[in-house]
């Protein structure tokens, strides 16, 4: 028997269920109605930091249709806290409680105080307006830096002071480094604080049924099988008697992953109640929970010729209040993920995660890897500044050239494979740097503000973290029926971006079936094996390779039960068109249909060579993640690492501080794409996000704390209008660490874009003597930095 | 929470004695841009809703000697009409630089984005530089009011509660008027930072003969600008006016709207930059 033919794998292959989200006919988790459900509620502070002095519910519960109103107490003799997702006390941090409502202080704006369940949507806001609380208001902490400070006023009571976690990265000789350096090169550069705002906002939806103590929670999550667990510990009900079902996700980016308090709130609701509970986030909720807002003070010791010697930063990241998702996370990634995709072996990275009273973190997409990015990118900039030499060339002559991989970075990252000064040419070329060079040179003559900006960008998927539930491999089970048809149940599930379909892809050659025929189920623990989820672009590295593996299993059997009916040695059939035949004879096959149905129903005779029934379950477990750690003490998260490099071009409007961008161009690296059309469509919504979050996407506060953006005419995304063209490249340097040499492609982008605007636009105003440094660049913002520039 | 009486009178005279039995507590529901998201976001909360549209009458648009345009006329209606697109161009754009796309153009309608008086709202200026007059029907008859003085704050206008907005009438333009209106939003879907519609009738020496300017964003209520104004009458449109212009409005708003999506100085440099923008676009056309 030869291996399964590549017909589908590497093929532009349309989303499965494509048609029912063009024509709107998708059913997402907010459309599902149960006999009975009654629905939520929540109360949530408008404080960034108050005591809580009482709570008077007695008109929300004489309002019609109120079933019930909780509150922080009664809440906590169910749910003592809500389980961390991964505890940064695990890794040196500290631990705070985190509760579903907040008992005697909140801090921050929009934290839960209250949960009204009414027969109808409209009664419980009604009444959920009418519960009367009473808050002491107290001093908020904002700031990321002078939260920081060891005299700040603290967050979190019992703590010493406001320091989530505290850690520090040291390779080679950095005071040497520095002191032989021909140029040192300084800067502060801001990112700030904005988040993903998928068009499907959260929704959950629980029922219990009290005759087998079965608790089903319908939820827009990332993560069913750990959210099981989570609400295992939460409700402190035992894991098998909780099921979770992920229906479709119109879009994820993070903020699905689990540990938010609405979760369990909806589950011990339908639990108390015993009847099903549903509530939906609007988007002024969705708003609360954010990502990044981080300070970085960098130091870059170089040549006179712009080759980096040394890199050094120390930021701190304003984490918000402490939150059980795992958005705290991302800092440490940011710092682990320095110098990015450069040969720097000399670093000192210093980072510190402050808590405050703005909203708390939750992973955001680039998972902190794209915020390494912009600082990185940012700086290689201000580097060839110094030394004098072109963007391009700066880049030149510090990326790990292709002959380095494996490539052991500062940090201890293996980087698998690459090819990145093939992908900064290829990006040149597709994006016509030279000629917008020299229109930019025509223009600027003109008195335009041009500015061309280039990014390169590492994007490490796939990852795991040591002795959490963040896994870096997954299961999957392929079926087949004695009709013939296959279904795929797999661990992995998908935000909305495709890779049910790239499953079918590898299942479907494997088979020699269309991937249309193919039925993948995702998102039920009582379905599914085991698994972890979406997160980290790992989907088609852990699915799609546990996937294959299982078909080659189910495969195998068809072909010694095959061999048997056609009387052909095993070496020489082939899959193909939905029949098993002998390779170069076609009067001998057999219908795929035909050869299941014989698995099931010739068990004494013809198939008794193989144990029925077809199906198998296989994990893949991707090599080179590394969880012992080496003689430094670093671990390897990351088994693929996709790269990529990026070229915007962006005039900047003289009397509006507009930015608009002219052009935009990206060459992506992310090994051998399963469905090309799907990876392009999630580097474009990457790179779509990265411009949001660049010129106008931004989480702001009143001085005291209070929410500013609570709605899309405050918190303004792009639109397709916003966009200018975007020219796709595809190098293709495939990963060894995955069965198709894939490598993660759900993340790329978002950092790589956000710094290549950056530099655009730092470019343009560059004549100016204008520095940028900080994010956002909205229009207010750039024309007082222009004001500031002194014209 | 009780749901509002829904009424869907079949005429005019219909809908204004609903108006008058339930005075005070009538909400008119026209294409319903504003009244549905607010009720949907839980901030009104309406006991009766008078839904006009069935009121085919009120969504005609005839020519005379000026224009008259229903009160239902959609804002897709405005872009499709042949006279708008040729003689009042400032309609046409202010239409296209709206945002919510498709649906919004399609639902709203003219007399809605009027009465809703929502400083950010683009057609209250437009209707400023032609001089156009809003015809209000009451029991006790019809009134017109001069569309500058049909606005009295951010959402409030001289519409008596009893009243509909049935049509707004819009005189010629004299001979060599070009007009345009220009807006600043932060991408597609953002609101209104400042906006400037422009009526500019040209003399046969190419100086300006008349100017109308007005400004959108800034303020509670849309304003004329007149002191722009007179930098323009009389003089060619060059950079040195245009620059005037620009320096004239920024000084007439002394204090603009201040938002979280813009401080006071930029929004009121910027309210200057679309009149400038505008004036120059009219002087075009």
């Amino acid at each position: 028997m030869t291996g399964g033919e590549t017909r589908y794998v590497g093929r532009p292959v349309p989303l499965l269920h494509g048609e029912q989200i063009v024509t709107g006919r998708r059913r997402f988790t907010a459309d599902l109605t149960l006999p009975a459900m009654l629905h939520l509620a929540v109360v949530r502070s408008p404080h960034a930091h108050a005591r809580l002095r009482g709570i008077d519910a007695a008109d929300a519960v004489a309002e019609a249709g109120v079933v019930r109103v909780i509150t922080g107490d009664e809440a906590a003799r169910h749910i003592p806290q809500i389980p961390h997702r991964v505890d940064p006390a695990l890794s040196g941090g500290r631990h705070a409680d985190v509760l579903p409502l907040a008992r005697t202080t909140v801090i921050y704006a929009g934290q839960p105080v209250a949960a009204v369940v009414a027969e109808t949507l409209e009664a419980a806001r009604q009444a959920a307006a009418l519960v009367r609380v009473t808050y002491e208001p107290l001093p908020a902490v904002l700031d990321g830096d002078a939260a920081a400070r060891p005299d700040a006023p603290r967050v979190i009571a019992e703590w010493p002071d406001n320091i989530l976690h505290h850690g520090r990265i040291v390779h080679g000789d950095v005071a040497g480094a520095f002191a032989s350096a021909a140029h040192r090169v300084e800067a502060t550069i801001r990112l700030h604080r904005c988040s993903t705002q998928p068009l499907e906002t959260r929704a959950y939806l629980a029922v219990h049924n009290a005759f087998d103590d079965l608790l089903t929670l319908y939820a827009t999550t990332q993560n069913p099988h750990q959210l099981r667990h989570q609400l295992a510990g939460a409700l402190r009900r035992p894991e098998n008697r909780i099921r979770v079902i992920a229906p479709p996700l119109g879009g994820a980016f993070g903020l699905k992953m689990i540990g938010h308090p609405e979760e369990s709130l909806v589950c011990l609701l339908a639990v108390l109640l015993q009847r099903p509970v549903r509530w939906v986030e609007d988007r002024e909720e969705c708003l609360i929970i954010t990502g990044r807002e981080q300070t970085h003070h960098v130091e870059v010791a170089c040549r006179a010729d712009g080759r980096v010697l040394a890199f050094r930063d120390r930021f701190v990241a304003n984490v918000g209040a402490p939150y059980a998702t795992p958005g705290w996370g991302m800092a440490p990634l940011t710092a682990a993920t320095f110098p990015c995709g450069y040969d720097v072996q000399t670093v000192d990275i210093d980072y510190t995660l402050a808590v405050t009273h703005k909203g708390p973190w939750t992973a955001s997409r680039g998972y902190g890897k794209e915020a390494s990015n912009i600082v990185m990118e940012r700086v290689m900039d201000l580097v060839a500044g110094r030394v004098g030499i072109d963007p391009v060339e700066v880049r030149r002559r510090n990326l790990i050239a292709a002959s380095a991989f494996p490539y052991a970075t500062a940090t201890g990252l293996q980087i698998d494979s690459g090819d990145y000064q093939g992908t900064l040419a290829q990006l040149l070329e597709l994006g016509e740097y030279d000629r917008w060079r020299a229109e930019q040179a025509r223009r600027r003559a003109e008195g335009r503000w041009i500015g061309i900006g280039l990014a390169c960008e590492l994007t490490p998927e796939g990852g795991s973290l040591p002795r959490s539930l963040v896994a870096g491999y997954d299961t999957s089970t392929v079926r087949v029926d004695p009709s013939g048809e296959v279904t795929v149940l797999t661990g992995v599930t998908s935000p909305g971006g495709g890779n049910e379909t790239g499953i079918a892809q590898i299942v479907a050659d494997e088979l020699g079936v269309p991937p249309w025929r193919i039925r993948v189920v995702q998102g039920d623990t009582d379905l599914c094996p085991y698994g972890f989820g979406n997160y980290s672009g790992r989907s088609l590295i852990a699915g799609g390779g546990s996937a294959a593996l299982a078909a080659r299993d189910v495969r195998q059997k068809m072909a010694r039960v095959a061999a048997a009916l056609l009387e052909a040695p095993i070496e020489t059939l082939r899959f193909a068109d939905g029949r098993i035949g002998v390779r170069d004879d076609p009067t001998r096959s057999a219908g795929f249909a035909e050869v299941a149905f014989a698995v099931y129903t010739r068990a004494y005779e013809l198939a008794a060579v193989v144990e029925p029934p077809l199906e198998a379950t296989r994990t893949y477990r991707p090599p080179a993640i590394r969880h012992t750690p080496d003689a430094h003490g670093r671990l390897n998260p990351y088994p693929t690492y996709s790269n990529a490099a990026y070229l915007a071009v962006a005039e900047v409007d003289p009397s509006t501080a507009v930015v608009r961008l002219l052009h935009f161009a990206a060459s992506h690296d992310c090994g051998e794409a399963i469905n090309p059309a799907l990876v392009e469509g999630q580097l474009r919504g990457a790179i779509a996000m990265g411009i949001g979050a660049v010129l106008s996407e931004e989480t702001r506060y009143a001085p005291d704390g209070a929410r500013r953006t609570t709605s899309f005419r405050e918190y303004v995304v792009p639109r397709v209008g916003d966009l200018p063209p975007i020219v796709i490249g595809h190098t293709r340097t495939p990963s060894p660490n995955t069965i198709f040499g894939n490598k993660g492609g759900g993340e790329a982008g978002v950092g790589g874009a956000a710094a290549a605007v950056m530099n655009a636009v730092a470019d343009a105003l560059a004549p100016l003597g204008v520095d940028v440094l900080s994010l956002p660049l909205t229009p207010p913002v750039v024309w007082r930095a222009i004001k500031g520039a002194g014209r | 929470m009780t749901a509002p009486v829904y009424h869907a009178p079949r005429s005019l005279a219909e809908a204004l004695a609903v108006l008058q039995e339930f005075r005070g507590a009538g909400t008119v529901l026209a294409g319903g841009q504003d009244i549905v998201p607010l009720m949907n976001q839980g901030r009104l909360a309406p006991t009766h809703l008078v839904d006009i549209a069935r009121l085919e009458e009120l969504r005609n648009i005839t020519e005379d000697a000026g224009l008259t345009i229903g009160a239902l006329a959609t804002h897709a209606d405005l872009v499709r009409h042949g006279t708008i697109r040729s003689h009042l161009p400032l309609l046409v754009d202010a239409v296209r630089q709206m945002g919510g796309g498709l649906q919004v153009r399609n639902r709203g309608t003219i007399g809605g984005s009027l009465c809703a008086a929502n400083p950010a709202y683009d057609l209250p200026a437009c209707l400023l530089v032609l001089d156009a007059v809003l015809v209000l029907a009451g029991a006790a008859g019809v009134r017109r009011v001069s569309s500058s003085a049909f606005f009295l704050g951010a959402g409030r206008t001289v519409r008596r509660d009893d009243e509909l907005l049935t049509a707004i009438e819009i005189p010629a333009l004299p001979t060599g008027a070009g007009s345009a209106y220009v807006k600043l939003k932060f991408m597609e879907g953002g609101y209104t930072i400042a906006g400037a519609a422009c009526v500019l009738v040209a003399s046969a020496n190419g100086t300006c003969r008349e100017a109308r300017l007005a400004v959108s964003g800034v303020s509670a209520v849309p304003r004329r600008i007149s002191a722009a104004e007179a930098v323009l009458a009389g003089h060619r449109v060059t950079s040195e006016t245009l620059a005037a212009v620009s320096a004239q409005i920024a000084g007439t708003i002394t204090d603009p709207i201040e938002d979280v999506m813009a401080p006071a100085d930029y929004r009121r440099e910027m309210a200057g930059v679309m009149a400038a923008r505008a004036v120059a676009e009219a002087a075009a056309r």
